[in-house]
Formats: structure tokens, sequence, C-alpha cells
């Protein structure tokens, strides 16, 4: 179940926060309701703000304006230790001279628990990350999935209201990061715990979600559930960032029935109105994913086509990466699914080929800058 | 062999034999006196010479003997202990904003701080006493502790602020988001990190201070005198063997102290390592 941003009482609130250091700002007017036991993320490249927001909410900084509000209570004068928010640092941050029980057990010895409770809930947490055992090592004794599973349990020990996680698997190699990213998941979702992470890594954002907020300049430009993320990109930006995309220059002919003309690369295609309507002539990005192009050998009766010849065809195991020109200038990227049955052909660098667009209701329209998103696009 | 290659192993071996002979003739420079001086400690005569004349252990009697060195050892030791603690609160503390702190002016703060280690100690000795004078206190215990406090103090400051920087501040911000409080975050997370470098600092600011006589020719006046002090007008009325068994023991007490700290941090490096 996918919790609703509209509950009548979210665990988090923001309320036009801003951060600014000096001139700099960091953290722009940002607003975002977090429901109990939902998983947001806050993605966006480097210096979008994303991690100066995270410590906002921790209360390592305070916000130059706005209002944090945790479960009806504004925090912004709250010391960070009185918060009960838990985070998990890229690094994990375990405490180097204690052991792995002793690190578990901090947290619950801050808030003075009896010390049979304490040895008690430590057991508990290290059976939870699969770790019973482990009780009388050292973090360096770990292995970096080891030490992220301890820092996740000595904050789940606490049971804080919000969990944070800045970036925490950015520093483990791929094939565990994926493993790790499950597990924490599940672990989470068991425990229906509210959770902000922070990444830059679209992949891992969009496989962890129920939202992904996506930030540029210290703001957040589209907040929404992870598919319709992919599926219908706010702007550009957005467009750009999420996966990869043609952004095409195209230019507006005019309207018919509900359906917008626009020339892209010499090609009319018909696109359903999802937007204003925009007057013909105005020049506009149009953004086709490459899984919505297929490549074929006979010219289409029914549909409209580009003529191109195939100049780059990448294996990439499932898939099959293509790039093909069309004109003197254009470069349209297509992935195929290698076992698709209609299209099990597989294409060689020369081959000459019609490029259509599969699903024209899934072609985005954006007004046109076209500084920012040229058609010559290299894979 | 071309000669090349040739001359390419030569420059290699000549570099080798170069370190190595600078190495072990610079430590023999260094440790030789000390060594000589030792050693002669030991004689049985009644001059200090080397070799010396027969082996006993006749001066280190006569010291036990000698009331005024035992008194301005034990003074010693205790003036060395005091101001090393109060070097090591001081240093610590100063530490902190030196190395975590953003204000301006930071970088001059450390230059200030670290300028007892650069200037003359002689002009921080005669200045010290002419302040102590001015403001009308009384020579003693107290304020010879205080005046050696001013120049060890840099040493705590420089290896706590080594280690520190080296620590990860996310450990302090884990500590906080875990519901410690600024005084616990310090005392349960960040000061077990940075023992190493306290007694590393702390082992430095002790033998400055326990064999420093320049400052203290100035402010322990006639009735506080320290050993270097004692050992100093010794050598200058009798110059006798206990001069050399009395740096014999300094010798002994710096290697100690020196070992201690080795030993402490060893033992916190296995902790943490």
């Amino acid at each position: 179940m996918t919790p609703s941003p509209t509950n009548a009482r979210p665990d988090l609130r923001l309320v036009d926060v801003s951060r600014r250091y000096g001139p700099v700002t960091a953290v722009d007017r940002v607003s975002l309701d977090v429901a109990p036991g939902e998983f947001v993320t806050l993605l966006g490249p480097s210096g979008c703000g994303k991690t100066t927001l995270l410590k906002c909410i921790a209360g390592f900084l305070p916000p130059s304006e706005g209002q944090v509000v945790l479960r009806d209570e504004v925090m912004n004068d709250v010391l960070p230790h009185l918060r009960n928010i838990g985070i998990v640092f890229q690094h994990y941050a375990l405490f180097p001279h204690m052991t792995v029980a002793d690190n578990v057990a901090f947290g619950l010895r801050m808030r003075k628990r009896a010390r049979t409770a304490i040895a008690g809930r430590v057991q508990e947490m290290l059976r939870l990350v699969r770790l019973p055992g482990f009780a009388d090592r050292y973090p360096h004794q770990l292995s970096g999935g080891q030490q992220q599973r301890v820092a996740l349990a000595r904050v789940l020990a606490v049971e804080p209201v919000l969990l944070l996680l800045d970036e925490p698997f950015g520093a483990l190699d791929k094939k565990l990061r994926v493993e790790m990213q499950l597990e924490v998941k599940q672990l989470v979702a068991l425990l229906g715990m509210t959770t902000i992470f922070v990444t830059h890594d679209q992949e891992e954002a969009m496989r962890m979600s129920d939202r992904v907020a996506i930030m540029h300049a210290g703001r957040i430009v589209q907040c929404a559930a992870p598919e319709v993320i992919y599926d219908r990109p706010c702007d550009l930006f957005v467009a750009d960032f999420i996966g990869s995309s043609n952004l095409l220059d195209g230019r507006i002919r005019g309207t018919s029935a509900g359906r917008l003309r626009v020339e892209v690369a010499g090609v009319p295609l018909e696109v359903p109105c999802h937007a204003s309507v925009r007057p013909a002539g105005e020049d506009v990005v149009v953004m086709v994913r490459p899984e919505n192009l297929a490549l074929s050998e006979t010219w289409p009766s029914d549909r409209p086509a580009w003529a191109g010849v195939v100049s780059l065809a990448l294996h990439t195991g499932p898939v099959m990466e293509y790039e093909v020109v069309v004109g003197e200038t254009w470069r349209l990227r297509v992935s195929r699914p290698r076992m698709q049955v209609e299209s099990a052909r597989v294409w060689a660098k020369g081959d000459r080929v019609a490029v259509t667009v599969v699903d024209l209701k899934a072609v985005r329209i954006f007004h046109g800058d076209t500084a920012g998103a040229t058609s010559v696009r290299s894979l | 062999m071309p000669a090349g290659r040739l001359g390419g192993r030569v420059g290699h071996v000549t570099f080798w034999v170069a370190i190595w002979t600078l190495a072990l003739g610079g430590l023999l420079y260094l440790l030789l006196p000390t060594l000589i001086i030792v050693v002669a400690s030991f004689t049985a005569g009644e001059y200090i010479t080397f070799p010396p004349q027969g082996l006993s252990l006749r001066w280190f009697t006569r010291l036990m003997a000698l009331a005024e060195v035992r008194v301005s050892a034990w003074r010693s030791l205790i003036v060395a202990t005091a101001a090393t603690a109060v070097a090591v609160v001081l240093g610590v503390a100063a530490a902190f904003p030196l190395v975590r702190g953003r204000f301006a002016g930071r970088e001059a703060l450390n230059a200030f701080l670290m300028s007892p280690l650069i200037l003359p100690s002689l002009v921080y000795g005669l200045a010290a006493l002419m302040f102590v004078s001015a403001i009308g206190l009384p020579l003693s215990v107290p304020v010879l502790v205080l005046s050696h406090v001013a120049i060890i103090v840099p040493y705590v400051i420089r290896t706590t602020a080594a280690s520190l920087a080296l620590l990860d501040p996310h450990l302090e911000e884990a500590a906080r988001s875990l519901g410690a409080n600024a005084w616990k975050t310090f005392l349960r997370v960040i000061l077990p990190n940075l023992l190493p470098g306290i007694a590393t600092g702390a082992a430095f600011a002790f033998i400055s201070s326990f064999d420093n006589l320049t400052v203290s020719l100035f402010l322990a006046g006639p009735r506080v005198e320290t050993l270097p002090i004692r050992l100093f007008a010794m050598i200058n009325f009798d110059f006798d063997p206990a001069a050399a068994a009395i740096s014999a023991v300094l010798v002994l007490i710096t290697f100690a102290v020196v070992l201690l700290a080795h030993w402490a941090v060893g033992l916190t490096r296995v902790i943490r390592l």
C-alpha cells in the first residue's frame, strides 16, 4: 500500500523551509508532507541542497526561514538529541572504540533504560539485522554491509519517529548495494518506519521509494510516485535527469480534435493534448524515451516514421541499445529488449531502418528552451 | 651489463649508503653526549671522567642523601604533573574551535596559541616575571605551574587538534541524534577517540616542564627550586659526579614518560584498530 500524502497527520511536515549560507540559498522554500510509514526520497545532483535539507530536519542546521514540524510539534528550536530522529550516514559513523553491542546500546543508555531491558533490546535488534553473535566485535572487524546493518540496528533500537538515510549505500559495491537496498526496504516496511532517504542515484531512488522528490537548485521541482516521475516529468530538468531520453527540437503545427500536431526532425507526430494548448509555430522540446521507439526494416503504413542508419549497437545484457542517425544531425537513442518476439531482430551498425514511436501517449512536450536540450545526444 | 644500467645501480647503492650514513651519524651525534654522561654517573671515582673509574652506585646513594636534591626532584615532579594536567584541560578545549570552528581569524588564533613554541623561552620567563610582580603575586609553586602551562600547552593543542581533524564529524552527529547531549557526546564518543593524541601531547608537555630551566630560573625564586635549577647550581659550584647522576635520573624519567605514553597510545590503538 502506498500511503497517501494527504493523511490527517503527517509525521514530518516542512513548511517553506529555506537555508541560506551568506548570499547562497542552499534550500529554497521547500514544503513537503511525509505520511506515517511513507518512504520519501530526496533525489538530485550534488549541490542541489538535499543534504542541507536533511541537516535542517535532523537539527544540525537551523533553517533560515520556515518550519520543521515533527508530529504536530514545531522542531526549529529543539536540539538534535531531543528530536528522536535516527540517521544512518554514508560511512555509518559507528563508534570505533565501542563493540557492536555498545554501539547498538548507545541510544538506549542515553535514554537511561534499565540494564536488562537494554541487553534484551540489543539482542533483538542484532537478530533483526541478522547479526546475532556479532555483539562483541568491533566495527573495524566487520565488512561494509555488516557495518551498515549495525548502524541500522543502532538507530532502530531507539524507535525514532523518523529515519533519515544519508546516501547509506554509496560506500558499497554494486552487487552488495542492491542487496542492502532490498534488505533496508523490507526492514523499514516491516517496522512501518517513516523514512527520508537522500541519494543522487536515481535507480536507487526509483527502486526504494513511495515518492521521489526531485531537487534542483535548492527547490523540490517535482514530488511524486516513481512511475509518475518517469512517465510524466514536469519539466525538462526532470525529463533529462530521470532515466535516459531523446530530447528533440520540435515545432507546433496546430491542433485538431484534442491532438497536437508537432513536427520533429521533419516528421509530423500527432500527440494527445495533455498540457495547455500551444500556438502553432511555437518551438518546443519533445521527449521520447528510448524504449518508446521501435526499429523496422520495412516502412510502416499506419504511422509516421523516420528513415535512419544504425550508427551504434551496444549489448547491455537484457536490452540492446542503438543510436540511429536521422538526416544530417539527429541522433535517436533506441533501446529494445532482446527477447521480445516481434522485434527479435538484432540490428548492426550500418543497417538502414525505419524508426517509429511505439506509444504516442507517452511522448511529452515541453516549452522550448532548446539551449539545455539539444537534439544531438551521444550514447 | 650496459653502462647506463651499471650507472643506475651505482647511483642506487650510493643513495642508500648516503642515507644510512647520515641517519646513523646524526643519531650517534644526538645520543652520544647523553650516553657519556649516563655512563659517567656510575663512576667510583671523585670526578666526572670518561671512561668512568670503576663502577659503583655511590653518587646515586649520595643524591639520596642530599636533602635539597630530593626536595627539588619531588617539586619538579609535582610542578610537571600539575602543569601537564592544566595544559591537557586547556589544550583539549582549545583544539575544538581550532579544528571544528568556522570563524574569521581562526588561523591567526592558531598561530598565537603556537607562539610559545617559537618565542625564546628566556624572553617568556622575563616577561612572566615582570607580569607576576606587576600584579603583586608572590613567587610560588602555583605561579611556577601556570608559567609552565603557557609554554607546554601548544604540545597538547597540536597533537589533540591532529587527532580531532582525523575524527569523522559524523560521529558527533550520530551521537547527538541518538540522544546524547553535548557533554555526553564529548565524554563518551569524542574524548575516547582523542586519547592517543592527548597522551602524546601530554608526554611532550610533561617532559618540557620537567626539564625546563629558562622559565623556572626567572619564576622559581629562592625557595621553590626545581631539579634542573639544582642541577645547574651543582654544575656551577661543585662539579662532582652527583651532577652526572642527576642527569642520568632526568634521562631515565624522560624515557619512562615516553614509554608510558607510547604504551598508552599503543593500548588505545589496540582497542580501536
